[in-house]
């Protein structure tokens, strides 16, 4: 098979940005990773764009990836865009990965941009309740939040959980924003205020919980080879997977992320057990705890004693997203899965800075969109590696 | 794989989702596997078959987990609680009506409200229900 490499990467910080529209933001993400991989635009052969909540929030329909492109001179190629909810950058990239192993173009820029910061929030927490199939859902007000509260809920009332993971999550969360210049929130914050902060989705608080959020993430996906090197490590994709969450009766059988992410062991030939740093999708600090398990980090059940053991901390044995992850980087949720690629590729460059988890080599991303009953609606999981 | 069924079945805005007489929600039963799902769809998430009948769904079930939430959308004055029933083996999203915080899982009925947007909710009745999901009602 065709390898496929991450030739560079690109964001624009995640925040509030008055006066920033979609082209905006995706043009200064989508230039920093052109740049990044040592490329102009006139190299780029095809573009997959990801946006999400653009056509109801801006009434921007249909073409938001050509005309966010046009800006920045890049015409006269295929241009796709994406939409599967918080899960539409990793789908976008996934897209771009197959089309380099198919042959169809060699050097592709894959960028995901959302502006979330409009005049009307309620119009912005509409759109986000619509991440769900509205013949069930509409007038519920079954938000983002409370579906991570469900979930976490459950763990509590079966005693695998405790609140205090929950805060102490949060903690961890922002305590890593805090190091990562392109984030959201950027606080250190102690459990005692998490708790004490306003409830949301009961048992979630505001500080355990992502908000409404502008920003652009970009990477430039490429055969491998096909761009010259700069002496730095190489970042291979080395599995890329993507699935639809499934009708279950019970929680026995695996998760959606599970699923997702035991093709994609299988497509890299590693386990778990291998990885050196990850970013999973914690739209809700606490989310992440449940990922560890999905994922295979540790055994259902154990997630918050693989947490107390500081295993997915800076420093610990496999840390997960050191970026703040979406709770604290910030949720712009057509961005958020190549934001987790961004940050990946630098952990596995080492330019990671003040995050930088020491010596990784194997990396995964993790990243869903919307929701059906309980399980995700999209998910998706990449597997990168570092090599000379 | 025979289609026809699935090929004629009614629009889905059409398809009976409650039964207002009996009181309780219709979804769709595989004739094949006996798969149920709500609301009823045209061919089975299971095994594929377009064979579906119409279900009854108990009116009692378990409430799986809940959340009370304190983030109001249009028509939703917060706080409101929203949770996941189990009714026979589908899962189905609901306002939840309890006295109170509830530990899970909970027994649940359903309460049909025809006249309101969303046309049901379930009601705490005994926490700490058949964690089964099979809590006694109609099938």
């Amino acid at each position: 098979m065709t390898s496929v490499e991450i030739a560079g990467v690109g964001m624009h910080p995640f925040g509030r940005f008055p006066g920033l529209g979609l082209k905006d933001l995706a043009r200064v993400a989508a230039l920093r990773a052109l740049a990044d991989a040592g490329i102009g635009v006139g190299d780029v052969g095809a573009v997959y764009a990801s946006n999400s909540l653009g056509g109801a929030l801006t009434g921007q329909e249909q073409v938001r990836g050509q005309v966010v492109v046009r800006d920045i001179g890049i015409e006269g190629v295929p241009v796709v865009n994406v939409e599967n909810a918080c899960a539409g950058g990793s789908t976008a990239l996934r897209e771009a990965v197959l089309a380099v192993r198919a042959g169809a173009a060699d050097v592709v820029l894959v960028v995901g941009f959302e502006k979330m910061f409009v005049d009307d929030r309620s119009a912005t927490l509409g759109a986000l309740a619509s991440a769900s199939d509205l013949a069930v859902t509409r007038g519920l007000g079954v938000q983002f939040p409370a579906v991570y509260a469900m979930r976490l809920r459950k763990r509590l009332d079966l005693g695998q959980l405790e609140l205090r993971h929950l805060a102490a999550a949060a903690v961890k969360s922002h305590a890593n924003g805090a190091r990562n210049p392109y984030a959201q929130h950027r606080k250190v914050v102690s459990a005692e205020e998490v708790l004490a902060s306003r409830p949301i989705a009961e048992p979630l608080t505001l500080l355990m919980c992502s908000s409404i959020c502008d920003g652009a993430a970009a990477a430039v996906v490429c055969r491998a080879g096909t761009i010259e090197g700069t002496g730095r490590p190489r970042v291979l994709v080395r599995a890329s997977t993507l699935t639809m969450g499934d009708t279950r009766t019970d929680d026995s059988a695996p998760s959606t992320a599970t699923r997702c992410a035991a093709l994609a062991y299988d497509e890299a030939g590693i386990g778990p057990s291998e990885l050196d740093v990850l970013e999973v999708h914690d739209a809700m600090a606490p989310g992440e705890l449940l990922y560890y398990e999905e994922v295979g980090l540790c055994e259902r059940g154990g997630a918050g004693d693989f947490f107390d053991r500081g295993h997915s901390s800076i420093g610990g044995s496999q840390p997960v997203n050191p970026s703040g992850g979406l709770s604290s980087r910030g949720h712009p949720i057509g961005a958020s899965g190549l934001a987790q690629i961004a940050e990946l590729t630098w952990q596995l460059r080492g330019e990671a800075d003040a995050r930088q988890v020491h010596g990784a080599r194997l990396a995964l991303a993790q990243n869903s969109g919307g929701w059906l009953e309980g399980e995700p609606a999209a998910c998706a999981v990449h597997i990168l590696e570092a090599t000379a | 794989m025979n289609f026809e069924r699935s090929l004629d079945v009614e629009p889905f805005a059409d398809r009976r989702r409650f039964d207002p007489v009996g009181g309780t929600l219709t979804g769709g039963q595989c004739a094949a596997c006996g798969a149920q799902a709500w609301p009823r769809r045209a061919v089975c998430h299971r095994c594929g078959s377009g064979s579906i009948d119409e279900w009854v769904l108990p009116d009692e079930g378990t409430l799986e987990t809940w959340s009370r939430v304190w983030v109001g959308l249009p028509g939703l004055e917060p706080p409101y609680q929203v949770g996941i029933v189990r009714l026979g083996d589908a899962r189905i999203f609901s306002h939840v009506s309890s006295d109170g915080d509830v530990a899970t899982p909970a027994r649940v009925v359903v309460e049909l409200e025809p006249a309101n947007d969303p046309f049901f909710r379930v009601r705490v009745v005994d926490e700490r229900g058949d964690h089964d999901g099979n809590a006694g009602g109609r099938t």
